[in-house]
């Protein structure tokens, strides 16, 4: 490890080997340090990406468990709602292998020349008059200061780095989901769909999801708001009640646990010589808690900032800003925005209401798949939506 | 701070005494069902807790008790417990 690079990342997910690839790319200095010992194991997370992943990376197929070709949502009355690509547009997707996925990511920044550190665990910043300047790590025993023009902080939902730069990355109790996840095998599904359960009894506030790994395979999972989770009533108490119901002679084994947040991002994602992407700066959807697209995009574009900022020799907050202005205008931003708005509205609904909406888009004609005639439809059907809600007024416009 | 101090003073008119009882209260880690996937890391609001790599530390120093961690852990690794 040397003691200074260019850029110093924290973390090596998806959005910290993103960062890396493209600053080595520029030709620039960088080491990526994570601090477990094998990247991307143990998985913390459901793995299914929406199609546009490829925009990001050229995608092989050794790293997908399963293509998915449509979605099951069942409503908390057991009505089932198909979403199949035909009607939701191009919405096609995969389930990843994320141990095999995470590596080749990292191994991608180290061929462009990014240094790679495992059992590195940064312990604190390095800060000179405001400005941070580095991280103090630990590995192997020693701990060393090593010290960079600007920290990429991909230090996924724990967000620690960002914490001792001084800035407060703390999720709302009743923002984060609170998850346990089983890897199952010996199941009756369709390989090609992945299905998600709603209802106050199933999983309140967040759904269980089953996301094929391939054949007779799946992950298996729950996300409930934290602010329901209690003793008897946890996460892991509603998967396996789930189980027991549904998926009786499933066979267990993996099991994760994990927290995925679904409060607004962090209200600013830079600061002097840091930058601050994916989960770390809570960037995970609102709604569907899906965050590898968004930790990828937001790393690609953070290693980008950094070489431009370093060739003007300016990695002010000022000069960074140029990243957090870009994602909150981008796609990405724009759709964490409404997602959120929108998961305010679905928290109010009561179980016989969404039981209702489901009836009603079960009726619509899903050739003309399109949000805005989907909350159309689901207004003339439910008119009460629009008395309830004015953000979906808003939403219609 | 790891303590909190309740002090009761049922005849403040005579001034002469004064019930106090201290409670001890300290976040319990119950390593063999903790999961170490940071999702209390990410609550606690004092910063008090780290995962090192699969090991969760708490600074008593900061944690204040509050309980957030607790509450929310997917497998109920955690406690507050009490003690006189
Ligand atoms: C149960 C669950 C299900 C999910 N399902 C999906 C899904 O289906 N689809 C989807 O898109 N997203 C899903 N997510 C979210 C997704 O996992 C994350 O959004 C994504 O991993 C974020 O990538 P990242 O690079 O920001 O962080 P991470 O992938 O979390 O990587 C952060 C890395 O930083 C390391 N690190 C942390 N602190 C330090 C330190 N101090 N020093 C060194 N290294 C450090 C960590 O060990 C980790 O490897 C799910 C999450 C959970 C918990
Ligand atoms: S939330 Fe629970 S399982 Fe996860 S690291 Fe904390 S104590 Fe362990
Ligand atoms: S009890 Fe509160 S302060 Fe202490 S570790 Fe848990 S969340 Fe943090």
């Amino acid at each position: 490890m040397q003691s200074k690079y260019n850029v110093l990342i924290i973390g090596g997910g998806p959005g910290g080997a993103m960062a890396g690839k493209a600053v080595a790319e520029a030709g620039l200095s960088c080491c990526i340090i994570e601090k477990r010992p094998a990247i991307g194991a143990p998985v913390r997370c459901a793995e299914g990406v929406g199609q546009e992943i490829s925009e990001l990376v050229d995608l092989d197929p050794k790293w997908i468990s399963s293509k998915i070709s449509g979605a099951q949502l069942v409503a908390p009355d057991g009505q089932i709602l198909e979403l199949n690509p035909e009607m939701a547009g191009n919405e096609v997707g995969y389930v990843l292998d994320r141990k095999i996925f995470d590596r080749e990511l990292v191994w991608k920044a180290a061929n462009a020349g990014c240094d790679v550190f495992v059992k590195a665990r940064a312990s604190s910043a390095i800060m000179k008059d405001g400005k941070v300047c580095g991280a103090i790590i630990e590995t192997g025993g020693k701990t060393v200061e090593v010290f960079a023009d600007i920290v990429i902080a991909a230090d996924g939902v724990e967000s620690k780095f960002s914490r001792w730069c001084g800035i407060d990355t703390t999720v709302p109790m009743a923002e984060i989901e609170t998850c346990v996840q089983y890897l199952m095998t010996n199941l009756d599904i369709d390989p090609g769909m992945n299905a998600f359960y709603l209802g106050r009894d199933v999983a309140p506030e967040g759904y269980v999801w089953i996301f094929s790994k391939g054949k007779r395979t799946a992950n298996v999972g729950i996300g409930i708001s934290g602010k329901m989770c209690k003793d008897g009533k946890r996460p892991k108490d509603y998967l396996d009640a789930f189980i027991a119901e549904h998926l009786p002679n499933g066979k267990i084994i993996e099991l994760m646990a994990g927290g995925v947040s679904a409060c607004k991002p962090l209200e600013c994602t830079v600061a002097d010589g840091l930058i601050i992407v994916g989960d770390a700066a809570r960037l995970s959807d609102p709604i569907t808690g899906g965050g590898i697209i968004n930790a990828m995009y937001t790393g690609k574009l953070a290693g980008e900032v950094a070489v431009e900022s370093i060739a003007t020799g300016d990695c002010s907050k000022q000069a960074l800003m140029k990243y957090d202005a870009e994602w909150r205008c981008s796609k990405m931003g724009k759709g964490l925005k409404r997602n959120y708005q929108v998961k305010e509205i679905f928290l109010k609904l009561k179980d016989e209401k969404l039981n209702s909406i489901v009836k009603s888009v079960n009726k619509l004609d899903m050739e003309i798949f399109d949000t805005k005639y989907l909350i159309r439809e689901l207004v003339k059907y439910n008119p009460w939506l629009l008395k309830d809600i004015g953000t979906l007024r808003r939403l219609l416009d | 701070m790891n303590a909190f101090f309740l002090i009761l003073c049922p005849s403040l008119k005579e001034g002469l005494y004064f019930v106090m009882i201290i409670v001890f209260r300290m976040l319990v880690i119950k390593r063999e069902v903790c999961g170490y996937c940071g999702a209390c890391v990410s609550v606690c609001p004092e910063g008090a807790l780290e995962l090192v790599d699969t090991y969760l530390t708490v600074d008593p120093e900061t944690c204040i008790e509050c309980g957030i961690c607790a509450r929310i852990c997917p497998l109920g690794a955690l406690e507050l417990k009490n003690a006189e």
